[in-house]
């Protein structure tokens, strides 16, 4: 991979990557037993602790020896050790081709850390899917772990392109059943839809215990607005024509922005969902911390 | 209180207050394409600020749009005036406004005419005068009104259809119009003078006015305008016989700094002739052209030059009377044999008439009038004679007075009580001679010149009587002793010369009426003794009537009157003591008018421009005394200020603070209605 020729994924992001310690604290089941530390408690030969029998445990787990001292019932825990399960869901909609102030666009930019992601979950052996969307699942590439399966993904990137309208909500509506197991979602897009529908959709996932982070990618002319004077705005995924005076609401737009990304932040933090504001002209790699 | 303008013609300026609504529509209409990513907040953000946004900017494009009317309106100069509000006592304005012929002159594409009325009714309409007048200034000023009155409007209608007139400007006579119509009003007064002030007209002139009565002068025309001018066309002689050589004189003038040459045409009785004519700077050059007409009657002659930018003046025109004879008149008894011998003298002349009166004919009916036997009687009809144009011949008689000569030929003999003696020779008799003292070249002994006809004064004289010698007349013939034989005075415009005739005519007391010279020789001293004259009862002053008092049977009402290019002009027939005469109602052109009879042309008569107004020059209105020379636009503004206040400066400054509000409100920003984000859906 050292010498790879992926567009998104650049020889020294392997590099770097390669020496990255990844530590995925969102990683919760794994396929291969003992590699990832799970929350879960099972079978497995790295001891977690005593806690004492309640009706309705597994006999068979009950610590003899200890019973035989105290004179009480004790289980024996184990951490269950599993591979990880990473889906990422990459806004491919129309207005993710925006490009202003940073240097490349936001699908650009969502494609390279999707990329290396998606890289680095496979080098760990563990199992990575991705979903490109944008009002409808334009690909799914259901989760796996090895290279070719690694190709197929950067393959799919490469070939992606800025599509229709977003539609976030409906997207992961839709996903939910594709997905078996839980794992972690990753969701790269510019969030231009009702935080409160975003949301909404995220529930079952967050109800089956889905680990979720959010990664809102702007450009940073979105954050103020590009002052064009007088001019005709298209909209990039309505073609919808609005003539405005950016000059006079260039203010507003800020606050409406931040509204919006306040929004998106109250809401992730109320459901314990990790988000994170990626403006286009700063390196995606601190993204990665993140996830750590 | 009422607004004018002092730059009312930049009114048009105010359309340019259209300009910011204008670019704020078209800036709108294709403005730059911006593809965004997304456009739902912007939606929903001027949703919001709508409510503000909207009234901010049609505020803003208000407030613009008052700044640039505000400059606008500042270059207009607008005043704030009183008038109809405050009244401090009345105030009288006349205008005198100079119409004589030099104001059609262009100082651009606009004449000084129109130029002058133009100030004047702005002046009119920002006056703080109760009352007003309009005097026009030409040959006879006359007031629009006989007494200042209120109507102001009239009059600025009055200057909009005015014309300017072709004759001179009689400035004291309007002047003294202005006066005597303010004399007798109360209040403030004031004369203002709109005029080229003409240098020709004006350079003497000083101006009086009563004290209390202000007087302004404003001067129309920037600079002296080159111009060359025909400045008179006469026919020498005025009247002359069919078949008589006249020579028709054309004087140009040239008022500028360099010498001109130009081509002369002479129109006459259907002929056309032209001469190259150079006339040196600030001079004038005469150009003689020899004519004679086969038919008797009147003749119109026209000289012309090459038109230039005043064309007033680039054309004359006369009107020549040419007779079938000349009318010599004897005083003397029908019988007496020196009338006998001046009727032999006409028999044998085709061109002229003779015949005996007993009294002094009236002043028109003869050409030559000789007195016989003049004993000094009836100096003065004599006088007025001559004046009006008729050669007198007076013989002395016994009992003639050195005084009567004195008179009637304006000497200053001395001893006038004395009488004149005659003198007899019983001998051979007496020979004349030409004067030693005359001109040799002269007309009357123009065929003498050659000695072909031998002496003009051939022959015995046997009586004469003796004559002192009489310096101030012109010597003809002398006796040979020095007596004076023939002597005259000068011809003077219309005036003819009067001669004293010291010759005996009777066959008993001379031979000269025998001899072969004495018919070439008197019929050229009765031609070349003629009146010069002009055809002044031919030709009209530019700007008065044209009349006619019609004669030998002409019915007044089967007249008309026509200009040259046949255009009829109304007449009207009045009542005179000396019969029914016609006058044209409007006043003359400069042109020929023919009054006829059937299409058959009875009578002509001509109208000619000024000369004087030909100089364009202009006088240094500050040199003329009395009265203060102002520019119209201070005027007007002085009419303002007078009771109001000019508003450019408040203009201005109003200007600036709608910028400055427009700039406060522009950076305004609206908060938005709310600022909770709540997206829309997808």
């Amino acid at each position: 991979m050292a010498g790879s020729t992926y567009k998104y994924i650049r020889p020294e992001d392997v590099r770097r990557l390669s020496n990255y310690e990844f530590g995925v604290k969102a990683l919760v089941e794994g396929f291969l037993s003992g590699r990832h530390r799970s929350k879960e408690r099972g079978a497995s030969i790295e001891f977690a602790e005593y806690r004492q029998y309640v009706p309705g445990d597994d006999p068979a787990l009950v610590d003899w020896r200890v019973y035989a001292r105290t004179d009480r019932h004790y289980l024996k825990t184990f951490e269950q050790e599993t591979n990880m399960e990473c889906h990422i869901f990459l806004d491919s909609s129309a207005s993710m081709g925006f490009q202003e102030e940073g240097p490349i666009t936001k699908l650009e930019y969502a494609s390279f850390f999707a990329a290396c992601l998606s890289w680095l979950v496979v080098s760990k052996n563990d199992r990575v899917s991705l979903q490109l969307f944008d009002d409808k699942i334009r690909q799914f590439f259901e989760p796996g772990s090895t290279r070719r399966h690694l190709h197929k993904i950067l393959t799919a990137l490469e070939n992606n392109h800025a599509g229709e309208k977003t539609s976030l909500a409906e997207a992961l509506h839709r996903a939910h059943p594709l997905i078996k197991r839980k794992g972690t979602l990753v969701v790269l897009s510019d969030f231009f839809d009702d935080p409160e529908a975003i949301f909404k959709a995220l529930n079952p996932y967050l109800h089956r215990g889905f680990r979720v982070h959010l990664f809102h990618v702007l450009d940073p002319a979105e954050m103020t607005l590009p002052d064009r004077g007088l001019a005709r705005f298209i909209d990039m995924e309505t073609d919808h024509r609005l003539v405005v005076h950016t000059a006079s609401l260039r203010e507003a737009w800020k606050s409406e922005i931040q509204g919006h990304i306040q929004s998106l932040r109250r809401l992730a933090a109320g459901r314990q969902v990790d988000y994170s504001l990626a403006l286009t002209n700063q390196n995606w790699f601190h993204l990665f911390d993140r996830l750590a | 209180m009422q607004f004018l303008l002092a730059n009312s013609s930049w009114l048009w300026l105010l359309a340019l207050g259209a300009v910011p609504i204008l670019v704020h529509l078209f800036a709108r209409s294709n403005p730059q394409k911006y593809r965004f990513s997304n456009t739902e907040f912007l939606q929903r953000i001027i949703k919001k600020t709508a409510r503000m946004k909207k009234p901010q900017d049609w505020l803003v494009l208000l407030l613009r749009t008052l700044a640039v009317l505000a400059l606008l309106f500042a270059f207009l100069q607008p005043l704030l005036t009183s008038k109809g509000e405050i009244k401090v006592g009345g105030k009288t304005t006349i205008f005198i406004i100079d119409r004589s012929a030099s104001m059609a002159a262009k100082d651009g594409n606009t004449d000084r005419f129109s130029l002058a009325c133009q100030k004047a009714g702005e002046l009119l309409k920002s006056s703080t005068s109760d009352e007003a007048n309009i005097i026009w200034m030409d040959a006879l000023p006359d007031g629009i009104f006989p007494q200042p009155g209120p109507n102001l409007d009239y009059l600025r209608d009055l200057l909009t259809r005015a014309e300017v007139s072709h004759e001179t400007a009689s400035v004291a006579s309007a002047l003294q119009t202005a006066v005597s119509q303010l004399e007798l009003i109360k209040g403030r007064r004031e004369i203002v003078i709109i005029s080229d002030f003409q240098s020709s007209a004006w350079e003497e002139f000083k101006i009086k006015t009563p004290k209390g009565i202000d007087l302004v002068k404003v001067q129309i025309g920037e600079s002296a305008l080159e111009n060359l001018s025909l400045q008179s066309l006469f026919a020498s002689p005025a009247e002359p016989v069919i078949g008589q050589d006249i020579t028709v004189t054309v004087r140009v003038k040239n008022f500028s700094a360099t010498p001109r040459r130009t081509t002369l045409f002479l129109e006459s009785g259907g002929s056309r002739q032209s001469t190259e004519i150079n006339i040196p700077a600030w001079g004038e050059a005469e150009s003689n052209f020899q004519t004679r007409f086969s038919d008797a009657g009147l003749v119109p002659m026209t000289a012309r030059i090459a038109g230039d930018s005043f064309p007033g003046d680039d054309s004359r025109h006369t009107i020549v009377q040419v007779r079938d004879s000349l009318q010599l008149v004897s005083l003397s008894p029908q019988d007496s044999p020196e009338a006998a011998a001046l009727g032999r003298l006409a028999a044998s002349l085709d061109w002229l008439e003779h015949r005996t009166s007993a009294s002094i004919p009236v002043a028109g009916s003869c050409d030559y009038l000789f007195v016989h036997q003049w004993k000094g009687q009836e100096i003065e009809a004599l006088e007025n004679l001559a004046a009006s144009g008729t050669t007198i011949f007076a013989k002395p008689s016994l009992g003639l007075t050195i005084n009567a000569l004195n008179q009637l030929f304006d000497l200053n003999l001395s001893d006038p009580s004395s009488q004149i003696a005659p003198a007899q020779n019983d001998g051979e008799g007496w020979r004349a001679r030409i004067s030693t003292k005359s001109d040799p070249d002269a007309p009357a002994f123009a065929l003498f010149s050659s000695g072909e006809f031998g002496s003009p004064a051939a022959g015995l004289f046997k009586t004469r009587f003796a004559l002192p010698q009489v310096p101030g007349l012109t010597h003809f013939l002398d006796y040979h002793d020095g007596t004076p034989a023939l002597l005259a005075t000068s011809a003077t415009g219309a005036a003819a010369p009067r001669f004293l005739w010291n010759l005996p005519l009777n066959p008993e007391e001379t031979t000269w009426p025998a001899q072969s010279a004495f018919v070439p020789f008197t019929a050229e001293l009765l031609l070349s003794s003629r009146a010069n004259g002009t055809a002044d009862q031919l030709e009209i002053l530019p700007g008065s009537q044209i009349a006619w008092l019609p004669r030998g049977g002409l019915s007044p009402e089967s007249l008309t009157l026509e200009t040259t290019p046949g255009t009829p002009l109304e007449t009207e027939l009045i009542m005179t003591r000396d019969g029914p005469r016609l006058l044209s109602k409007t006043p003359a052109a400069p042109g020929i008018y023919h009054w006829k009879m059937s299409n058959a042309i009875v009578h002509q008569q001509a109208v000619n421009f000024p000369p004087t107004e030909s100089d364009l020059r202009l006088a240094n209105p500050d040199l003329i005394s009395g009265g203060e020379v102002i520019d119209a636009s201070k005027l007007l503004r002085r009419a303002a200020l007078g009771d109001g206040i000019p508003l450019w400066h408040w203009l201005i400054a109003a200007a600036l603070a709608f910028l400055l509000v427009e700039s406060l409100v522009t950076l305004w920003k609206p908060k938005p209605a709310g600022s909770k984000s709540t997206a829309p859906a997808a």
